[in-house]
């Protein structure tokens, strides 16, 4: 009895043994870039996401300090004129296979910009910090056609580290 | 025999005097004493202990056999001797200027781990955790800053932002509270603007004594995600050791803070406090005693990200030494010296190796005291003199360093008529390097009527020097770019204040109480704009900060008791305008259940904050800036049992934020969390 009851178990956990690998294997299909910014505080930043590197001449990403009135300025991102936004939710950032549909996009223009709709950099009055947004953002470059997923993990003293990877097109 | 009604037991150096005689004599460690005769009857006897209901019993006829007193704890602490208010001795049902005590017991069933938690569950206190460390403690709406926080009742050195950490103070070797309200500059010179709080360590009780307590805490979140790993953990031993004329206290603390909320705030992993200590008392005749006290205190926060290593190493070293002459028939005096540092050493790296900020900030402070005082009858003249010398590093303020010297002289009469009405004058004048001279009076009434009401007014002056910070920080944001410079040229701030208060205690069953307080603030310290991108201080015109507060205290039963504070505060500057961090509305309540023979001990803290708009602070326009959405109104409950297994070890268990609320912006920071604490005591009465 004790036997078949072993036995049963084993039989019981094969299926979520083959789930497991299986998502896995999705994960792993995905790569994955994670980034680290230069410091802003140096000089402004630009970063392609298709050649995965820091290009001042043709880029998708910029990081640099933004006249933030008063004579203060604030680190900011934007994303170039040629490229579309959207903001992706509803599930988290690893969960994210495929491209959404593509009513998600629209143009970029300052939404991730410092006090922009979906601002990557905020600065908080009460504690006086620079904290990153937790949205995920899909990224859709109308040259390339190519849609990539991007998340802002960290900032710290003019430095951000941010992971992207490019998506299945739908 | 004197026995201990609440546990049965012997009681231990009791006061037993036959009433108008010389004879008398106190109890043993098991509570028994024996006076031997022949005495002319009937006599008189009179037990007596500090803390304690004191009985009488007229003995008419020769007893041979044992008389037993019963003696209960006095529910209030009107016997008990306070300070603070006065910088001398004296009963706290006697003191005219209004003084509240947090005893032993209060301490023990808050559960509280330092004096920050501590306060922060009273009424008209709200805590709010700085981003660059420490603690930002309001009381009665004041910003700790205008709060002269004391230790034993020395200064604290080292400061952030302005402020003592109270965070870094433990509460394990604390013995009471003693919090006093309204201006006290007349005795205690700066930053006495609007109350004292003075934190005592030393009961000078002479037994024998080691106190073991060990405790784990952690928050619910954490335990759900990682189990039990990662949770405070804390040790703290204590222990006194009497010899004949010398008396040797030593004291340490061990406590880590791992992966909690409230100091990832702050980009914190990791918190280790350590706290070590000890003192000797001699007494080489009965007219004299010699103190020599040493503590030291590290404190070591360590952050670790992807992007950036932390480090901050805080070191504190407090030394003093005393000469105190007692029982003198005309003055009694007190000397002492005190030498105290303060380093603070920030570290940032990132991980890559490249170091991007080594910040020093240190301060060093030597005192010397002269405390004189003398009876006549009933009236107590006090007078003393202090002078010190305080320097300060930091990379931070202009030049690196800078140094201040005080010399101080004050004055004070105690003034007593019969038992019904004491008054209280004094007098204190600061002379300072850097600035003009600046003069605190003070007067306090009490009224007594019919022993159970106490009518209390006081009005003083106080004044508050401006910070090494205030006066000479260089400081850029870097992340914002904004900058800020000090104000040399900075008055120092003043205080206009009166107390009111009407009291009514018995003191066996309740006492309630209400306080009205008004001061006024002239030249407060304030951040302005100079230009777009450039902040300093200036001194504002003016400022109100009034308010009441009640208290209530009622011993239900042998088993009940409660105790409760309202308060309401309503600070304004010149403009009418709402000081930032006021809250409005707040009220704290605690109930304690005893489990007949003191075997089980439950408490229920409560506090209820009202509904508030937070101002921030915009560094675009350089002021603060009303919250778009009223705070709303929250409870934070705090639950604590304690199992007495006997008169040697304990066991507690307790809830913090029982009702889990938290906001991450304004606080509290952390939910919902759990505790359990092992104690053990072995105490031997001399």
């Amino acid at each position: 009895m004790k036997r078949l009851l072993i036995g049963a178990s084993i039989l019981m956990m094969i299926p979520f043994i083959g789930c497991e690998d299986k998502d896995s294997d999705k994960v792993n299909s995905i790569v994955i870039n994670e980034v680290t910014t230069d410091n802003v505080n140096d000089g402004p930043y630009y970063y392609h996401f298709e050649n995965g590197k820091v290009d001042s001449s043709s880029w998708h990403l910029s990081y640099r300090n933004l006249d933030a009135g008063g004579g203060n300025y604030m680190p900011s991102f934007s994303l170039n004129s040629n490229v579309m936004v959207g903001i992706y939710n509803s599930i988290s950032f690893d969960q994210i296979e495929t491209s959404p549909d593509a009513g998600i996009f629209s143009p970029s223009s300052g939404r991730l910009s410092y006090g922009g709709a979906n601002a990557v950099l905020n600065y908080d009055m009460v504690t006086h910090k620079i904290s990153v947004s937790d949205d995920n953002y899909v990224i859709y470059c109308t040259i390339t056609h190519k849609v990539y997923k991007l998340h802002f993990d960290e900032y710290s003293s003019g430095v951000v580290m941010f992971r992207y990877a490019e998506l299945d097109a739908k | 025999m004197v026995i201990n009604a609440e546990t049965g037991k012997g009681l231990s150096q009791v006061n037993v005097l036959i009433i108008n005689s010389d004879v008398g004599t106190t109890t043993d460690v098991n509570g028994k004493f024996t006076l031997s005769g022949p005495f002319e009857l009937p006599l008189t006897l009179e037990v007596s202990h500090i803390g304690y209901k004191t009985k009488k019993n007229i003995i008419d006829k020769q007893v041979d056999s044992e008389i037993k007193f019963m003696l209960s704890r006095e529910f209030l602490t009107m016997n008990e001797l306070v300070v603070t208010a006065t910088r001398t001795k004296k009963l706290h049902d006697n003191v005219s200027i209004a003084t509240e005590i947090i005893t032993k017991n209060d301490i023990e069933n808050s559960g509280s781990r330092n004096i920050a938690d501590l306060l922060s569950q009273r009424s008209g206190v709200s805590l709010q955790t700085s981003v660059e460390g420490g603690t930002v403690l309001n009381i009665l709406g004041m910003d700790s800053r205008y709060i002269l926080i004391l230790m034993d009742g020395q200064p604290i050195t080292g400061r952030f932002n302005n402020r003592v950490a109270l965070d870094q103070i433990l509460t394990s070797r604390v013995i009471k509270v003693e919090i006093v309200k309204g201006p006290n500059s007349s005795l205690y010179g700066s930053e006495a603007m609007a109350g004292v709080i003075n934190i005592i360590t030393d009961d000078e009780k002479n037994s024998q004594l080691i106190n073991l307590t060990t405790r784990y805490n952690n928050t619910e979140n954490k335990i759900l995600n990682d189990g039990f790993n990662n949770g405070s953990r804390n040790i703290s031993i204590n222990g006194v050791k009497p010899f004949k004329d010398v008396r040797i206290k030593f004291n340490a603390d061990f406590d880590v803070i791992e992966n909690d909320k409230s100091i990832q705030l702050i980009e914190i992993d990791k918190v280790d406090k350590r706290t070590f200590g000890g003192s000797i008392d001699w007494k080489p005749n009965k007219n004299h005693k010699i103190s020599f006290d040493i503590q030291t205190y590290g404190q070591y926060e360590k952050g670790k990200s992807k992007l950036m290593n932390t480090n901050t190493d805080i070191l504190r070293n407090n030394f003093s030494l005393s000469h105190r002459s007692i029982n003198q028939k005309k003055w009694n005096y007190e000397q002492s010296i005190t030498t105290n540092s303060y380093s603070r050493n920030y570290v940032q790296v990132r991980p890559w190796g490249d170091l991007e900020k080594d910040d020093t900030t240190s301060e060093e402070y030597v005192e010397y005291e002269l405390l004189l005082n003398r009876k006549f009858g009933a009236n107590v003249l006090s007078t003393g003199l202090e002078i010190y010398n305080a320097l300060y590093r930091s990379d931070r303020v202009s030049f690196g360093k800078q140094k201040i010297m005080n010399h101080s002289v004050f004055g004070q009469y105690d003034f007593n008529i019969q038992n019904h009405l004491s008054t209280i004058f004094g007098l204190r004048v600061d002379n300072y390097s850097e600035y003009s001279s600046v003069i605190s009076p003070r007067i306090g009434l009490m009224y007594r009527y019919k022993e159970n009401w106490k009518f209390r007014t006081s009005w003083g002056k106080g004044f508050r020097a401006p910070s090494f910070m205030e006066r000479f920080i260089d400081w850029n944001h870097i992340q914002f770019n904004y900058s800020v410079i000090g104000n040399s040229e900075l008055e120092p701030e003043r205080s206009d204040g009166i107390t009111i208060g009407l009291e009514y205690t018995i003191l066996t069953k309740y006492q309630m109480s209400i306080m009205f307080y008004h001061t006024q603030f002239e030249n407060l310290i304030e951040d302005f704009t100079i230009k777009p991108g450039l902040l300093s201080y200036q001194n504002i015109e003016e400022a109100t900060f009034s308010g009441f507060e009640f208290m209530y205290q009622w011993k239900i039963s042998n088993q009940w008791d409660t105790r409760w504070g309202i308060n309401w505060i309503n600070n304004r500057d010149g403009d009418d305008i709402i000081i930032p961090n006021t809250i409005p509305l707040s009220i704290s309540g605690m109930v304690n259940y005893k489990y007949p023979n003191n075997f089980l001990n439950i408490s229920i803290n409560t506090k209820w904050v009202g509904s508030y708009r937070p101002q921030e602070y915009d560094p675009q326009k350089g002021e603060y800036v009303f919250a778009q959405e009223k705070l709303r109104a929250y409870a934070l409950i705090m639950l604590r049992s304690t199992i007495n297994i006997n008169n040697h070890f304990t066991i507690s268990l307790g809830v913090e934020n029982a009702g889990d609320y938290t906001n991450n912006r304004f606080g509290p920071f952390v939910g919902r969390a759990a505790y359990i604490e092992f104690s053990t005591k072995l105490e031997k009465g001399k």
